[in-house]
């Protein structure tokens, strides 16, 4: 475990719509430029406007990639968050707060959940409190935080005077910047690291970040520097700013996705949309292939609904064009007839899948990992396909460039699974080693006479021939329906046999080829009798709730569920006496899986199936509790 | 744009694959795909170069018997996978075949949003009313209270107007013609080709094994060439100034399917930009070196670009 100088948890909340994520970006941004390490997860409704929403996050001079249900300050942007939160903040921590609306009732936010006001009036009642703000102030100060009230009308009056504006619903469009300002102010951050923050997110128009430095300014007046945190000491080297969604969309482009399609749903969107965003980039001038085009370009496409997202990903990847869509499970649902025909024409596509809650409509801004057993089985009929997930964005990162290279090479449907808690939790992470890069071109079939080529004419054990369209100079047929080795419609029996054999054999021959550490990873003491399995985005509170725990266990992450590496996991926990499943599901579908694949039976599952991910301490104590116990199956309850 | 460039005048036989269609005797289809054979012959096009896209149904079997490239695909997706194709290299003649229900009622959504597209394809719509693969049930164009062979009860639905949905959507070219004049349907057929924009060619065909109602005679004593009633017929929109004139003349021509259906090109548009335009005006490279020409990396498998160069202010 590294050693930290400084650890550091985080939230800032307020009302969507109302500046939370600016006040987020700011707080990351300029966290960063004080030299620190920096994480934040996104945590809002499905909700234009008006709904609670926030970022909980950690500071450290180390990265971070997760964080803990306590947290050590609260910046508040209304009153909302001050009583959503009353539980979260850690003895001797800070809440700051806005003394104007002290006296809110909790009746008066109008967009409060109704089962959390409920249950929240109950605890306030419990503990004889008034429904208020002021009430959730006196239960944190009993809980042993501070809690520093301050009038956000009269600082933001105070700005006005400052930057000649008198109208206090204009100076409201401070109010984010004011709300991480003071934290900054309390946590002893440079005041100039603020600049940084504020022209990253609100651009860099000198009126506009002198008006904000106006904010920072007052802010740092109004409170006094408690935690002392001051610049990070140690030189940390260049790093990148970035979530999940936008760690993804950087790896296609970096592994040659030129095609990317989608209909727009939560939380895939943005990694379109990031693309989109910035559709061509200049090349090196110094680069070859710079010469017969200087400019790097991504065809991304709204399509009109997945159907056509995922169909249109598969023209593209058809004519030779390394393609890919982007969505989330309703989406998913729509693309299965498309991933089942890339199956049977043999057409490679990565199709990246952001889980959030289901069943339906579900939980659309919250996480999950409940379509494992769905990405694997997408689809009628048999056919390969590859299903990786990811354990956190720096892995996403790479792991969309992979998908890329074998998507193309195996001509077969790459589901890149991740989740929700990855797409929007952004990080300060360090840049990505390039020499671990690979960009795997698989060459195209070039003819000098225009010809009928048999793509599928190929040995059991191969791969079918890779033409690119206007390149390859000629001409082929491709069909859903069975087919003979030029693709036209046949149903002859053996053929029927044998084309099949031939397409499942492709599985043998990635599950040869594909490296083992690509498909499971193990962490922590390998002659340890305990074992916790997981897979996906809970990855990092497991490593995390491990050293908390200060038990050296074994810690099997596995990747790769088709083709599923069964020997190398098998091997792992062959000496093990105690197998602990941890998963983001009620069903615990990857135990079902380790169990189908291995024969090994999970002694615990540890599951969480309220749309949010495991936090640190959580999953420590629960796994604790496991040891102990011995129980089969735990659920978490962990609400933040 | 392969590097050899194929100067011989093709024949309708060279486009012909060894594979028999499997159609019934007298299906419209035969038509269609002796339309298809020639237009491509007098169009030289190379086969190497041109795309048929087709869906499912009788009429998505046509590329197996054509020596092109050939994409037989889902039933009402051949539009998205022709647009993939399409985009990937612009280069490419790329035509989708498919029936009134492939295009009408599965895949509806996508054939108005290629019209919004205005993406450079073609598609050719065998419209013979019924879905003949699955046994006659009623297709999309099937008039309503219309019993035919295999349907148990008169059909309770209202027919779509193909012609007038294609206009609606905005496709720059529509046009309709019959399967049994071969004649007219490859002078049609060669003008939605060389279109520059989304083109539909309404082909109305008769189903001698399931359509008991629109047969043969039932066509072939309504339908008319638009131009031989109206010499002065102009469909074409030359100036931006034009378009809502003769787009006007197009729909209401349009609306004119009963007793009498017109025949023969409604409206042509060449003014308005085509989707691959559109989206080259952020990717200006990709109409001069299509993408599927383009480097992903350097020769020794390096990304062409760097997180510096690509997010420069998310470097902190």
């Amino acid at each position: 475990m590294p050693q930290r100088r400084v650890d550091l948890y985080w939230l800032v909340g307020g009302p969507q719509g109302r500046g939370v994520e600016t006040a987020a970006m700011i707080f990351l941004r300029s966290v960063a430029a004080a030299g620190y390490y920096a994480y934040g997860r996104r945590e809002y409704w499905s909700n234009i406007a008006g709904r609670h929403s926030y970022f909980l996050g950690r500071i450290s001079d180390v990265p971070v990639w997760s964080v803990k249900s306590k947290v050590q300050i609260l910046m508040s942007i209304d009153g909302q968050t001050v009583i959503e939160h009353v539980r979260d903040v850690a003895p001797g921590g800070l809440v700051i707060y806005n003394k104007d609306e002290e006296n809110r009732q909790f009746e008066s936010y109008t967009m409060f959940s109704k089962k959390t006001m409920a249950r929240l009036t109950k605890h306030f009642k419990e503990e004889g409190v008034e429904t208020t703000v002021k009430g959730a102030v006196e239960l944190y100060k009993r809980n042993g935080a501070r809690a520093l009230g301050v009038s956000y009308n009269e600082l933001l009056r105070k700005v006005g005077e400052r930057i000649g504006i008198r109208d206090l619903i204009t100076l409201g469009r401070f109010v984010s910047t004011l709300s991480v300002a003071l934290g900054a102010a309390a946590l002893g951050l440079p005041k100039e690291a603020l600049r940084a923050g504020v022209e990253f997110s609100l651009g860099k128009r000198p009126n506009i970040v002198q008006q904000n430095m106006e904010v920072v300014n007052v802010a740092y007046e109004a409170v006094e520097n408690v935690f002392n945190l001051g610049a990070a000491g140690a030189e940390r080297g260049k790093a990148i700013l970035w979530n999940g969604n936008e760690a993804v969309a950087v790896g296609k482009i970096m592994g040659g996705i030129r095609f990317v399609s989608f209909y727009p749903i939560t939380p895939a969107a943005d990694e379109a949309l990031f693309i989109e965003s910035r559709p061509s980039v200049e090349l090196d001038p110094s680069l070859e292939e710079a010469r017969l085009v200087d400019r790097l370009g991504v065809i991304t496409i709204q399509a009109e609904d997945e159907l056509a997202a995922v169909n249109a990903a598969s023209g593209a990847a058809i004519a030779g064009l390394r393609a890919s869509t982007t969505t989330s499970g309703p989406g998913f649902s729509l693309m299965a007839e498309g991933i089942s025909f890339m199956g049977m024409a043999e057409v490679g596509v990565v199709i990246t899948l952001w889980m959030r809650g289901g069943p339906s409509t579900g939980l659309p801004t919250r996480t999950s990992q409940a379509d494992l057993r769905f990405a694997l089985h997408t689809g009628h009929g048999e056919f390969p396909r590859i299903v990786l997930a990811s354990g956190d964005v720096e892995e996403a990162f790479y792991d969309a460039i992979k998908t890329a290279n074998w998507a193309e090479r195996y001509q077969v449907p790459v589901i890149h699974l991740l989740d929700k808690n990855l797409a929007s939790s952004y990080m300060v992470m360090p840049l990505p080693r390039y020499d671990d890069i690979r960009v795997e071109a698989a060459p195209a079939e070039v003819y000098s006479e225009p010809l009928l080529v048999p793509r599928y004419d190929y040995p059991l054990g191969g791969l079918p021939r890779r033409i690119v369209f206007g390149v390859s100079n000629a001409y082929i047929h491709l069909a859903g329906n069975e087919h003979d080795e030029y693709g036209d419609v046949d149903e002859d029996a053996e053929l029927a046999r044998t084309m099949q054999e031939k397409r499942l054999k492709k599985l043998e021959l990635i599950d040869r080829e594909i490296p083992d550490e690509e498909k499971v990873r193990i962490y922590g003491n390998q002659n340890s009798d305990v074992a916790i399995v997981s897979w996906g985005s809970t990855k990092r509170a497991i490593l995390d709730a491990l050293d908390e725990l200060g038990e050296d266990l074994m810690f099997v992450q596995l990747r790769m569920f088709q083709p599923f590496p069964a020997t190398p996991v098998r091997e792992a926990l062959r000496r093990v006496r105690k197998v602990i499943f941890v998963e983001n599901n009620y069903m615990a579908q990857g135990a079902s899986v380790l169990r189908e694949k291995t024969g090994v039976e999970p002694d615990t599952v540890i599951v969480k199936y309220n749309g949010r991910p495991f936090t640190v301490d959580e999953l420590a104590q629960l796994i604790d509790s496991a040891l102990r116990t011995g129980e089969r199956r735990i659920v978490a309850y962990g609400e933040l | 744009m392969s590097s050899v460039k194929v100067t011989l005048r093709r024949t309708p036989a060279d486009y012909k694959t060894g594979s028999m269609p499997d159609w019934c005797p007298g299906c419209g289809d035969f038509g269609i795909l002796q339309a298809l054979l020639n237009a491509f012959a007098e169009l030289n096009l190379d086969p190497a170069n041109t795309v048929l896209v087709s869906g499912i149904g009788c009429s998505a079997k046509i590329p197996h018997y054509l020596k092109i490239v050939g994409v037989h695909t889902l039933h009402g997706r051949a539009i998205p996978f022709a647009m993939g194709i399409k985009l990937a290299n612009p280069t490419l003649e790329v035509i989708v075949d498919g029936g009134d229900g492939d295009l009408l009622a599965i895949g509806a959504g996508h054939f108005v949003a290629l019209g919004r597209r205005n993406l450079d394809i073609a598609v050719i719509m065998h419209d013979n009313a019924v879905y003949g693969l699955t046994k006659g049930q009623a297709g999309p164009t099937l008039p309503r209270g219309i019993k035919v062979k295999a349907i148990p009860r008169p059909n309770v639905h209202d027919a779509v107007n193909p012609v007038l949905l294609a206009l609606a959507s905005g496709y720059t070219f529509v046009a309709r013609t019959y399967s049994y004049d071969i004649k007219h349907q490859v002078e049609v057929i060669k003008q939605a080709i060389q279109h520059r924009g989304a083109a539909l060619v309404h082909i109305l065909q008769p189903c001698p094994t399931y359509n008991t109602f629109q047969t043969r005679e039932w066509y072939e004593q309504r339908i008319y060439r638009i131009e031989e009633e109206d010499p002065g017929w102009d469909p074409v929109v030359r100036d931006p100034g034009d378009a809502w004139d003769k787009y006007n003349r197009a729909v209401n021509k349009a609306l004119e399917f009963g007793d009498r259906i017109p025949i023969g090109v409604f409206y042509k548009n060449e003014t308005v930009p085509t989707f691959e335009e559109r989206v080259a005006e952020s990717i200006p490279s990709m109409l001069r070196v299509p993408p599927v020409m383009q480097p992903i990396a350097t020769k020794d498998g390096r990304p062409l670009i760097t997180i510096e160069r690509y997010l420069p202010d998310r470097i902190v």
